[in-house]
Order: structure tokens, then sequence, then C-alpha cells
């Protein structure tokens, strides 16, 4: 019986070497093939496992998804033009219903692209015109700048940065309203690209707010339809406006290639600059509904301010902050990289972070709320009347 | 792995080899009074209850694939186990044997290369119940023996703590062209309570173990015994939450020392 037992142990010791396979591996999305509509089709649904970063806050039933949609790929047998267009009508609907604002799906066989927050925003913009449409192009220069900043402060310029690869336009206008509130806008958080024509103008600001005149009753920053950019920018901003930090939400990332491994949550810290001043006059956020990413969180951390306040319209809801995929193993990842070369079949643009605001609230796919909600008016404009900013001009001089 | 097989390999030599010993002794004429000696000695180990204490190191595997993942391994983590070993000799080679215990399964989520700094170490309590065969052969004092069984935990609390690069606070003075991650962003350190996902995380664990090992036989009353053992989950450490999952499996080599006091001797 001994003799016997000898051998089962040390055949029981050998069989545990089998427990590595155990564990199957799952491909990283761009090390699919692509070479058929089912691979891309599993690249893109387990590239979603692995980066998609609000599973534990999205309502999309992913599993349901796979079941519904699988058989439907591996339907689409040869690779041509009219299966190309069932696959992207495929994927856009598998996708609809994400909550990342961020996220956009690019096809690179054809160009095309899809934005599901985006088509959910046009879908209510029929049903709220009055809130929804951009501001009209002429709107600062015709509007703002004639009727509200004082003709002496007033200071113009424009640069042309890149963000994102793409050129685009850099603006930024300053100056006083009725002498004594500080007014800022710019369209892109892009300090750092700052040019001959707009450098001297943030320098201007930011001198400013390290010595505040005591004439001046409060400040507006206005970025109503500014469509974010570079996070170190809300550290210059508000961080020359406070001298202890300040944490206005928390945000995780994925800690694993399951849906819901997460790393702990993390503060969003806006911190003190050098040669920053607490400033104590009211601060007053303008933003609204086109105001994305940074723009969104600028005006939550002005908004957590003691003397903060956030004026306009719900923010876009853009919330998950973006950077390369390899820096937090979640965001935006490319399918089908080895047959379709760099840019793969399809390129998902998505946050590489979830985001949440000090009151545990997500408001990714929701918006900013502000405290006071004011919408513009095409009436308003006929008018040359600027509801928000008249209501934050109202709001300094009623404190 | 490789190691916890070589654990295993060189305990169940070491058991061998004492049973070797003990053979060459009964072998050599000198020895039959011994031999009658240790036969009665066995007929008084029968119906034997005993029961102790027992602590040791543990060392987990987190036995999972995320090779998919760029620069990021699972590193094995050192922690600690106590248990209350109970044994019931029902001959004098076999027991029945449990030690009900408290054991760390910690381990690491590292980042390598230029995100060198950047880990998680996770420290997780469990309380096992073991139910064993224990196997044991040797001389009078000295005995080799073998534990394989199986087992049933509970994952009672876990800890994080570790760094991670903030993504919403950026380095923004000096220079950001270094290679590191943190030349860019700014570190976060954090150490807190693992909050407990239910529908991710699966908190009841069964598997297999194996232990060898050696006793020393004090006196009537006190057994002293050093231990290795390997345990390897079987059940996956999250619920089945989606499809192509990844599983995750904790196994972990432990080496303990403890004692077992006879109570019947002790009563007497």
């Amino acid at each position: 019986m001994k003799k016997y037992l000898w051998i089962v142990l040390v055949t029981f010791c050998f069989s545990v070497t089998s427990c590595n396979e155990l564990a199957p591996k799952v491909n990283a999305p761009q090390n699919y093939t692509g070479d058929s509509y089912s691979d891309v089709f599993e690249g893109f649904w387990n590239g979603m496992n692995m980066n998609y970063v609000f599973w534990d806050v999205d309502p999309t039933n992913w599993n349901q998804v796979y079941s519904t949609y699988q058989p439907q790929f591996a339907n689409l047998s040869a690779v041509s033009s009219a299966n190309n267009q069932l696959a992207e009508q495929y994927f856009t609907a598998m996708t609809a219903a994400l909550i990342d604002s961020h996220y956009t799906l690019t096809f690179e066989l054809t160009g095309d692209m899809v934005s599901p927050a985006l088509n959910r925003k046009l879908s209510i913009d029929k049903q709220y015109p009055d809130s929804i449409y951009s501001l009209p192009t002429n709107f600062f220069t015709s509007v703002v700048t004639k009727n509200y900043i004082d003709a002496s402060s007033l200071k113009t310029g424009t640069d042309s940065i890149t963000l994102d690869g793409s050129k685009t336009v850099f603006t930024i206008l300053m100056g006083t309203i009725q002498s004594n509130i500080l007014y800022l806008h710019f369209n892109y958080f892009a300090f750092s690209q700052a040019g001959t024509n707009t450098a001297p103008l943030l320098n201007s600001f930011f001198a400013t707010v390290a010595d505040l005149p005591s004439t001046i009753k409060g400040i507006v920053i206005d970025v109503r339809e500014n469509g974010g950019g570079e996070v170190t920018d809300l550290d210059y901003l508000v961080g020359s406006m406070v001298t202890t930090p300040v944490t206005y939400g928390y945000t995780h990332s994925k800690s694993g290639i399951g849906r819901l491994d997460y790393t702990p949550w993390e503060p969003a810290i806006v911190s003190p600059q050098p040669g920053a001043v607490s400033i104590q006059v009211p601060i007053v956020a303008l933003a609204d509904h086109l105001s994305i990413s940074l723009a969104e969180l600028t005006t939550l951390a002005i908004k957590t301010l003691p003397n903060g306040k956030f004026i306009g319209t719900t923010t876009w809801g853009a919330n998950g902050p973006l950077l390369p995929v390899t820096y937090l193993n979640g965001g935006q990842f490319t399918v089908g990289s080895t047959s379709f070369g760099a840019n793969g079949y399809m390129f998902v643009y998505t946050s590489s972070a979830s985001f949440k605001a000090t009151n545990g609230l997500v408001y990714e796919g929701v918006g900013i709320p502000p405290d006071s909600w004011v919408p513009e008016t095409g009436a308003a404009y006929d008018q040359g009347v600027d509801l928000q900013l008249a209501a934050a001009v109202n709001y300094i001089n009623s404190r | 792995m490789k190691y916890s097989i070589g654990l295993v390999a060189i305990l169940v030599a070491l058991w061998g080899v004492v049973n070797a010993q003990n053979d060459s002794l009964k072998a050599s004429p000198g020895n039959q009074e011994f031999g009658n000696s240790q036969t009665n000695a066995a007929n008084r180990i029968r119906g034997m209850f005993s029961l102790g204490l027992e602590t040791g190191y543990t060392l987990n595997y987190l036995i999972t694939n995320i090779s998919s993942l760029t620069d990021t391994e699972y590193q094995p983590i050192g922690g600690f186990s106590v248990a209350i070993p109970v044994a019931y000799a029902l001959t004098d080679w076999w027991s029945l044997y449990s030690d009900p215990n408290l054991t760390k399964k910690n381990y690491e989520y590292e980042r390598t290369g230029s995100f060198q700094g950047v880990n998680e170490t996770y420290t997780n309590t469990y309380l096992q119940l073991p139910f064993m065969a224990r196997f044991q052969y040797g001389g009078k004092k000295l005995k080799g023996f073998v534990n394989p069984g199986f087992y049933g935990g509970y994952w009672l609390s876990g800890r994080v703590k570790g760094t991670m690069p903030n993504p919403l606070n950026p380095v923004t003075t000096g220079s950001t062209s270094g290679t590191s991650i943190f030349d860019g962003l700014n570190p976060y350190s954090f150490n807190e309570k693992y909050a407990f996902n239910s529908t991710k995380d699966n908190r009841w664990e069964f598997g297999w173990i194996l232990g060898a090992g050696a006793s020393y036989q004090l006196n009537s009353t006190f057994q002293l015994f050093v231990e290795g053992r390997i345990t390897q989950s079987l059940t996956d450490q999250q619920k089945q939450y989606m499809t192509n999952q990844v599983q995750r499996y904790n196994q972990t080599i432990g080496i303990s020392a403890g004692c077992l006091v006879n109570l019947k001797a002790l009563s007497k």
C-alpha cells in the first residue's frame, strides 16, 4: 500500500504542471489579423473588454452584444464593399449607447467615422434648438467684444496650433467688463503652443491675476465651445489662482484585462503654480453644451472652489482623460494592424481613465450641470445680448 | 510555478529519504528491539487526537495570462499563515488531518520598462478549511509525512497599495523629456482597503493541497514538525461575469513549522 502511495504522489505532483493552461491568452486587438470580418469583430470586442474604462457604469450589455453580433459578422463571409458597409453599420449599432463621449470609431478602409455621443446630441438637438447649435461664428466678436468688453482693455490674438495631429486656430480674447471684472476666453487648452499673437495675452492675464487690482471684483473664465486640450493647462490656469491643492474629482483606469479590473481611485488635483495667489473674489466658469473634455474638467475645478461658480448649460459629457494606450493599459486602440498596417482596420478613440466628481457622480455621457442654468437664445443674440455672460456679470456684481 | 514544482519535488524527495532511512534501520539485525518498540508506539498512536499551532511563510502566485498587456506582469509576493492543526490517527501510518488557517495570498501587478515604478500590491487574507490525509513513515522520533487533500476557503479581506501615474496631475515644472512615465505624470501612491466588487470577485475558493515534511516526537505529548505545502485553487478568483474571461487562480506555496499536542497524553 505504501509503495503504491509513493507512485500516486509523484504522479499527482507532475499533474499540477498543467495549471498554467487553465488561463488562456486573449490577444491584444492590434494582433488580430483582421483578414475576415469575424476576426475584426473578435479583435474589437475583446479590445473593448480590455481598454474601455467605463464598464463599471456603462449600461451597455457587452456580453449580449457579443451574442447578437458574433453570428452576424460570421455571416459576412467575403470582404466586399457591400459587406464592409454592413460591418460598419453593425459596429455603429453595437456602440450606439456607450457613454464615453470622446468615443469615436474610424474605419480606415473608407475613412468613415462614428461618434455615438455626437449622434445622441444631434438627436436631442432636433428637440431643443435653442441650446444646441454652435454659437454664431461672430458671436465673440460681434456680441461679447462689442457689447461687454471695455474697449480700452480689449486684447485678442490668434495663432495656429496642432491638436491630435491636425492644425487648428487658437484664439484668445481678454479684457475687463465694466472695469471691475477680468475676462478670459480661449477656444482650446494649448497654452504651451501659444505663439507670438497669443502668448503675450496669456502672460498679461496671468500677470494681472498674480497682482490682482483691488478694483477687480470677479473673474470670468469663458470656456464655451472650448474643445479641450492639454491637461497641464488646467493647472496653469486654475493653479494660478489657488495656493493650496484642490481636489476636484478622481480618476481610475484599467489594471488588468478583465472588464472590471480597475486601479483604486486617485485624486484629480489642481496644483498651485509657482507665484500663485489665493484669489478671493468670485471666479465664474462660463461653459456650455459644446464645452468638451478639459474644458469640462476646468469648469468643474472652478465650480469646486469655495468662490467658484458655473454658469451656462450642461457640458458635453466627455470627462475621461486621453493618453496613449500603453500609459494606463487602457484607452484608444487599433484593431487588425497585422493585415492593414499601422492604422489597422479600425481605430478606436476612447478615454484612458474614468472620471468622477468629488460628489461621487460620474458625469461621462451626462455632462456637468451648471450651478446656474442659463441657455443662449437666438432672440437674445439678435439683440446683441449674451445671456450667459450677462448672468455672470450680474452674479459678480451681486456679491 | 517552476519554483512550486521544485519545492514539491524536494519535499517528496525528503519524505523518500526519511522512508529509506527507516527501511535501512529495520533491515539491520541490531534494530529488532527498536522495531518492536516502534510497533508498540504505533499501537498507542491509533485513535489519538492531536491539536496544535502552526505558522509559516507563504508565497502566492496569481496564475493568469496578461501577455497582451505592454510591459505588465504579475509577481508573487510573500505573506504568512497561521493555522490550528488537528490530527486523528487512524493507523500508525496515516491520519485524518486538517489545519483551519488564515493565509495571506499576496501578489503584485507590476509594470516594467519605461513604466518602472508603477505597481499595485494586493495583500489578501483567506480563511481556509483543508481536509487532508497525513501519510507518515519513519523512525521512532523522526518521521517524514505527506499531506494530500482538498480545501475550501473564503476571501476575508484585501488591501491594495502601490504607485501609479496620475493622469490629471501632470508634471508642469522642469524637464518632461525623460523616458519614465513619471517624467510626464506625477506619481500617486495609495494604501487602502480593497473594495470587493460583487459582480467580479469570487470570494469562495476550492482546490487541492499537497504538503510534505518531517516531524520530530519530543515525548509522548509533543510533536514538532516542519512542512512545505502547495495550495492550488481550482476556482477562478473572479465570478463568470464576462464572455472570453481570462481566469485567475491563486497558487500558494508555503513553508511552516508547528507543534502538535497529543491530547490523550496531556490528560494523563
